[in-house]
This record gives structure tokens, C-alpha cells and sequence, in this order.
């Protein structure tokens, strides 16, 4: 009887977006009365029990280095087998890239009801009933589960991540692992410093800078306010910019703490996919910009004119040369 | 889902595909960049964005696509295993604060001190 939390990770380390979602099924598990427990798929190079500062008690982990890499077959054969050893009831996944590819099959095979994308704690006094993103964020449905196993994705920022003092007790699980048959070939990481899904500042550009060549002051602009880049889709499409920066409703969905927006008109698409930041702040030279009306500030103006001085006036706060 | 009821390997956001006898040499977004897989046929893949060129059908496509038999298959009853309650929507926005072109240091003042952010 238990929340089972699934721990993300790259690289040895994990990610950010396991330290929300193992505070959120901390308080889940609390509200339901329920021990909340993390499952580690692979093998990290950082210690793994310091995790229990984000409220759990325990953390299994099927240390087979095969499962480094994504195959979401064998990953979900694995977990099904956790939830089955551990009696979990629960099953929390970030929204991120494995979550979106092993949370459905989990939910296939454990024939466990599914909520993609939520946003807050469940409801439990009437059943089990979970808000979750509709309509590219536009707006919000309630969810019921019905069956006895629930599965949950968090959105990523939907929940604030909080510290405690405490240990988890790390235990070995020992499950035979499929072998793969995903092989990987070669990573391509992108040249950015900050990871665009866990990067807390985005500065984004778009069509409004009229070319590559002057992608420079976004990248200074974003350098000195340590966030990541990303772009519009007429830019990812037209080559300014890789792919994997276009953020909107066909590219990635980001909810960093401050979007600033360069140059994009903010259509509907694009707002999908970045509506659920905190605050929103744009510069675009026509006042009649769609994105007036989502933004949070705003400046009407030229954005070769702008970007600069918004650099040097950062710089001068964080006290950079 | 679908790939699991069928027992197959799935690789999701793939934004380039090709064939290599019984491999299918696949690259997907992941967090932060891309990689490259390689996954012995059958497979299920979700498809990004780039993946592949759209066709414009032409006439004579068009009007052969009329006379293709259409096979209507009949859906099967499964229990549901969530229900959908209702739907809400977000909080308005308060609405935009406009800073001066002339003075943009002005918004970085503003995300520091009032909506403190940077």
C-alpha cells in the first residue's frame, strides 16, 4: 500500500522535474494515508537516498545500466512488476519525455486508470479525482479514476518543491530486465547552457528578429539572465534555430517562472505552449500583438533598439561586466 | 497505449525516419536535444513536426481514391477507467503592464522588484 514515485534521470543525475513530482506524491501519499516510495530505473552516479528530503521514506532501484536508455517496453514491464511487489496503489510520473512514453503503457497493462498532465493534488473526499491541463492549457477538466491502481503525470511547475530533513532507505530490487530493443546510436545535445524544459528563465524569439545572424543578442540576453532559448514555429521552421528550441503547440510546452518573449506576435498556437509560465513579459514592435493580452508586461518597440539595453540593464543587476 | 496492447517497442516525437533492412534507424527529442535510436521492425512511432514531406495528391489520385472500397469496423465496448467530470477555466489575466520603448530598464526593475523573478 504505497505511492510509487518514478525518479527521472540524465546523465547520473536526476532531474528537476523528479524533485517536484516526488513532493507532490509525498503529498499524496500523507493526505491518503499511504508511505510514499520513489523507484529508480538504472543506474546514477549521485547518491540516491539524500532524495528523502523531498518527503519519501524509501527508494527502490533496479540498478541494470541497460535502463539508462528509454525503451518504454522494457521500462514498463519493469515498473508493472515494482507495482505488483510493493502492493502501489499510486503511481506518479513527471510530464516529461519517459513519463509521456511509459505512464500509457503502465495504464494498458495494469489496466490502471491514466491522468495525463495534472496540475494539482487529487480530491479524495469524493473518490479520486484529479485537475488536469485541457485544450493546450486553455482550460481545466476533473478527472475521476475509477480503477484500484491510479496513475498520475504532474505537469512540470505545478507544484512547489519543498525541502525537509531526512534520509530514504535505498533498497535493491532485483527483477529481470528485458533486453532492449531500442539501441542507441548517438545523443545530440543541444549548445544552450540551460536545459529549455528546466530552465526557470526562457527568453524566446521570434519572425520579429527577421533572421539567424541576430540571434546573438537573444543569446547575450538569456547568458546574462542564466535561461535558456527557445523560438517561435515560422523560426524552428524557416532553420534560424533547431527544432528542439520551437516551443508551442506543436513543439514543447515550457512553465518557466518568466517567459520573455522577443519579436513573436504570441498566436494562439504559441501561447499553448507557454500559457502556464508565471509571469510573461514581451517585446514586440506592434502594439496590436495578440500577445499584449497574455503577457504580464510588456514594451512596444524595436526589439534591436530594446534587447541591448535590457542586457546591459540585467548585467548591471546581477553586477556582471 | 496502443503499443503496449500490441506487445511492440514505441518511440515517441521521432523528427526523422528510415528504413535499413529490418531496422528503422529513428531520431527523437529528448529533453535538452536529440537522439538517435536504432529499433528492429514491427514498431509503433509517434511522429513530430519534420518527419516527413507532405504529398499534394493529384486529380487522378483524387477521383481513384472514390472508387477504394471503405471498410467500417465496428467499435468494441470496453469499461472506462476515468470519467471525465467537468471543465474549468484558468483565472483571467490581470491584464498587461506597458513599459515605456524609452525606458526598458524600467522592466527589468519591474521583474526584480515587483513580480520578483530575476
Amino acid at each position: 500500500m504505497s505511492v510509487l514515485i518514478f525518479i527521472d534521470h540524465a546523465d547520473g543525475h536526476v532531474k528537476k522535474a523528479s524533485w517536484e513530482v516526488l513532493c507532490y506524491g509525498s503529498r499524496i501519499a500523507q493526505k491518503a494515508g499511504l508511505a510514499a516510495e520513489g523507484i529508480v530505473l538504472g543506474t546514477l552516479s549521485e547518491e540516491l537516498s539524500p532524495l528523502g528530503r523531498y518527503g519519501i521514506s524509501k527508494i527502490y532501484q533496479v540498478a541494470q545500466e541497460s535502463l539508462n536508455i528509454l525503451d518504454s517496453a522494457v521500462h514498463c514491464q519493469v515498473l508493472a512488476d515494482v507495482v505488483q511487489r510493493t502492493g502501489a496503489q499510486i503511481v506518479i510520473f513527471p510530464h516529461d519525455t519517459a513519463g509521456k512514453a511509459i505512464a500509457p503503457r503502465l495504464s494498458a497493462k495494469l489496466q490502471a486508470g491514466l491522468v495525463t498532465g495534472a496540475v494539482s493534488l487529487p480530491d479524495l473526499d469524493q473518490g479520486f479525482i484529479v485537475k488536469k491541463n485541457v485544450f493546450s492549457g486553455k482550460a481545466f477538466a476533473q478527472v475521476s479514476v475509477q480503477t484500484p491502481i491510479k496513475i498520475i503525470t504532474l505537469n512540470q511547475n505545478s507544484f512547489p518543491v519543498q525541502e525537509s530533513g531526512g534520509t530514504a532507505e535505498l533498497v535493491t530490487l532485483d527483477i529481470p530486465v528485458a533486453n532492449p530493443r531500442v539501441k542507441l546510436r548517438s545523443v545530440s545535445k543541444s549548445s544552450g547552457e540551460v536545459p529549455l524544459t528546466e530552465a526557470e528563465i526562457v527568453v524566446s524569439g521570434g519572425r520579429g528578429l527577421k533572421g539567424p545572424e541576430n540571434w546573438g543578442m537573444i543569446e547575450e540576453l538569456a547568458h546574462a539572465l542564466h535561461a535558456a532559448t527557445a523560438c517561435s514555429r515560422p523560426v524552428a521552421d524557416a532553420h534560424w534555430r533547431p527544432h528542439h528550441e520551437h516551443v508551442g503547440q506543436t513543439g514543447l510546452a515550457i512553465a518557466p517562472n518568466l517567459y520573455l518573449a522577443i519579436g513573436i506576435s504570441g498566436a494562439i498556437q504559441h501561447l499553448a505552449g507557454v500559457n502556464r509560465s508565471k509571469v510573461i513579459a514581451i517585446v514586440n514592435k506592434d502594439p496590436e500583438a495578440p500577445f499584449f493580452k497574455a503577457a504580464d508586461y510588456g514594451i512596444v518597440g524595436d526589439a534591436f533598439d530594446i534587447v541591448p539595453k535590457l542586457t546591459a540593464a540585467v548585467k548591471k543587476l546581477r553586477g556582471l561586466p | 497505449m496502443l503499443a503496449e496492447l500490441l506487445g511492440l517497442p514505441y518511440i515517441s516525437l521521432a523528427t526523422r525516419f528510415e528504413l535499413e533492412g529490418n531496422k528503422a534507424v529513428v531520431s527523437r527529442e529528448i529533453e535538452g536535444g536529440e537522439e538517435t535510436d536504432e529499433v528492429e521492425l514491427p514498431l509503433v512511432v509517434g511522429c513530430q513536426k519534420g518527419v516527413a514531406e507532405q504529398r499534394i495528391p493529384n486529380v487522378r489520385g483524387i477521383s481513384g481514391a472514390r472508387s477504394k472500397p471503405l471498410r467500417v469496423v465496428e467499435p468494441k465496448a470496453v469499461a472506462p477507467l476515468t470519467s471525465l467530470l467537468s471543465f474549468s477555466l484558468p483565472p483571467a489575466k490581470a491584464g498587461v503592464k506597458l513599459v515605456s520603448p524609452d525606458q526598458p530598464e524600467e522592466l527589468i526593475r519591474l521583474l526584480h522588484e515587483e513580480a520578483k523573478v530575476i
